[in-house]
């Protein structure tokens, strides 16, 4: 998955835990950028009677360098608060939840967003707003039956209507075939070619289908994140590009009494990060994953030799036998993945694709980078393979919610990308066939997936199943 | 040290060097003097509540590093850490006897 449960104490704190981050120029209005950072992987959306909230002891971040150091030159802050209406009842709700300030809602939660401009001691900070208002989750047609209504009233627009903002509960964007993937390596729809050979071919299924996520939905002007101030026209201008990252940080000290609630003091530690989808996931090994999540941005170059001689190529050509002949050659060599360290550590530099670049400089850190001078793509244009399927609006340019990142991924570490720094590598023909098939899209990445659905305006990701209208996933969720 | 009891110690490490203890009294009165030289102040900029740190909430303490006799207090949302070698001593003086 992109990052949900992918560190193994990071695991054990889903409230902590982010899974996924998106950073696009708005289809809706192009002049600004929407961020959204997502956590609390895999909720089950029947998990009642405490349903899931974000965490009001958890310092959220989504931060934005836009200098290529590898710290944050535009924060904004996210701190929750808890309001429990009525603690003589087990119940979430005590009748239909009609408005967001009903008093039928007996666990509400708030929020207050701190934009911080500079780092460190210079840091400067304002606070745009306090006491929005989530959303309930979606629990079911009796509680929560007009849910769209219910989240457009937490859609709020703060700092004179400049910005909207959005957090609460959202169907989890993100697709992609868990069951078969971390059955060592399979993809369904080439198993038959697996070192474990099972015949057939079969389309892949989204683990994630009938999942919902905690998402954190900002939309801001670009001239708010360049470091000019502008809203650049020009692709090749460095002022268009931006790196972006989430963080979730916890209190130092925590004391848990037998007798009282447990206390929490001292600063804030970062216990959470992400930037690029699956860094810490697929690159990062098991025993640096948690190190990974507490080092800023600007610490990743001891990290990127694990880009540069990523495990999972050296594996596809013993998982595939016969099928990624020139890969293993290259792995053979030695070679230094020069095409992954720029597409994942210092952005893609320009002269390499046409028209596109969104190179930060040579400090090597793990963001999301985006040229927010790239318009955003039509969607009946949008091809899910972003760059890859000739699409500059998509991943790794930034990254969209509907971007198939794990085909992407997948492709560009079997070689598919090795072309853009070394022309005389051709690559196998199967990198540039390798999807897990879960999204139902094709193999093109030219029809939208099927599997989840999407919105077109802020915050993009769409409402929450509720735990009433989904089957377990073991059973076959729809 | 009055309020600094084994009831009040919530967490020891993994060798007598180094411990945590919890305070409900004044810093100073838990140290037994006002000795301590603060060497750092980590003033939490995340905080929403802007009173300054006082010892009337639950503070946590611990050693950082006992050869150094240097103490973290974390307090509100700051860090403070200080160089108290008696604090050190005596709360490496509670680990032994309890347990002894």
């Amino acid at each position: 998955m992109s990052s949900h449960r992918e560190a193994p104490e990071m695991a054990k704190d889903p409230v902590a835990d982010s899974t996924d981050v998106y950073a696009f120029v708005s289809p809706d209005r192009p002049d600004h950028v929407t961020l959204i950072a997502n956590y609390i992987p895999f909720e089950d959306p029947a998990g009642g009677p405490n349903f899931y909230e974000f965490g009001a002891d958890v310092l959220y971040k989504i931060l934005v360098d836009h200098n290529g150091d590898g710290y944050p030159d535009v924060t904004y802050e996210f701190n929750f608060e808890t309001i429990l209406g009525n603690a003589e009842t087990f119940l979430y709700n005590t009748g239909p939840i009609a408005d967001i300030a009903s008093a039928n809602w007996n666990r509400k939660q708030f929020y207050s967003v701190t934009r911080v401009k500079g780092y460190g001691r210079k840091a400067r900070r304002r606070l745009l707003a306090s006491g929005l208002a989530c959303p309930p989750c979606n629990v079911g047609p009796r509680s929560t039956a007009n849910y769209p209504a219910l989240a457009a009233q937490a859609t709020h627009s703060i700092d004179g209507d400049r910005i909207k903002v959005f957090a609460g509960q959202r169907l989890d964007g993100f697709y992609v075939d868990l069951g078969s993937i971390f059955d060592l390596g399979a993809l369904r729809p080439f198993q038959s070619a697996h070192l474990i050979n099972i015949p057939g071919t079969a389309e892949g299924v989204d683990s994630l289908r009938a999942a919902n996520v905690h998402s954190i939905a900002i939309e801001v002007p670009i001239s708010d994140l360049t470091i000019d101030g502008s809203t650049p026209t020009d692709p090749m201008s460095p002022s268009a590009v931006i790196g972006v990252w989430t963080s979730a940080s916890r209190r130092k000290g925590q004391v848990r009494d037998g007798h009282e609630s447990s206390h929490q003091s001292g600063p804030f530690v970062q216990v959470s990060r992400l930037g690029n989808p699956l860094i810490n996931e697929v690159i990062i090994p098991m025993g640096d994953k948690d190190r990974w999540n507490k080092l800023s941005p600007a610490d990743d170059a001891e990290f990127a030799h694990y880009v540069g001689h990523p495990e999972l190529a050296g594996l596809l050509p013993v998982l595939y036998p016969g099928v990624f002949p020139n890969l293993a050659a290259l792995n053979a060599s030695g070679f230094e993945r020069a095409d992954l360290l720029a597409i994942l550590m210092t952005g893609i530099p320009g002269g390499i694709i046409a028209g596109f670049q969104n190179f930060t400089g040579t400090t090597q850190c793990d963001e999301l980078r985006l040229n927010v001078a790239i318009p955003p793509t039509p969607a009946a244009q949008r091809n899910l393979f972003g760059i890859l399927g000739g699409d500059l609006a998509g991943f790794p340019n930034g990254r969209r919610v509907q971007d198939d990142i794990i085909a992407i991924e997948l492709r560009a570490v079997a070689g598919a990308t090795v072309p853009l720094v070394n022309p005389a590598f051709t690559p196998d023909g199967a990198a540039g066939a390798l999807r897990d098939g879960s999204s139902g899209s094709d193999a093109t990445g030219a029809t939208p997936p099927t599997t989840v659905s999407y919105l077109e305006t802020f915050p993009f990701l769409d409402n929450p199943k509720s735990g009433y209208e989904v089957q377990p996933l073991a059973v076959g969720a729809p | 040290m009055g309020s600094l009891s084994r009831r009040n110690f919530i967490q020891a490490g993994g060798t007598a060097a180094a411990g945590a203890v919890a305070l409900r009294g004044g810093i100073a009165e838990a140290a037994g003097v006002g000795a301590a030289d603060v060497v750092s102040s980590g003033v939490d900029h995340h905080t929403t509540t802007a009173h300054e740190p006082t010892a009337a909430e639950p503070v946590v303490v611990f050693v950082r590093d006992a050869a150094k006799g240097e103490i973290a207090v974390l307090v509100n949302g700051d860090e403070l850490v200080a160089r108290d070698k008696v604090l050190v001593g005596r709360v490496q003086k509670i680990i032994q006897q309890g347990r002894s």
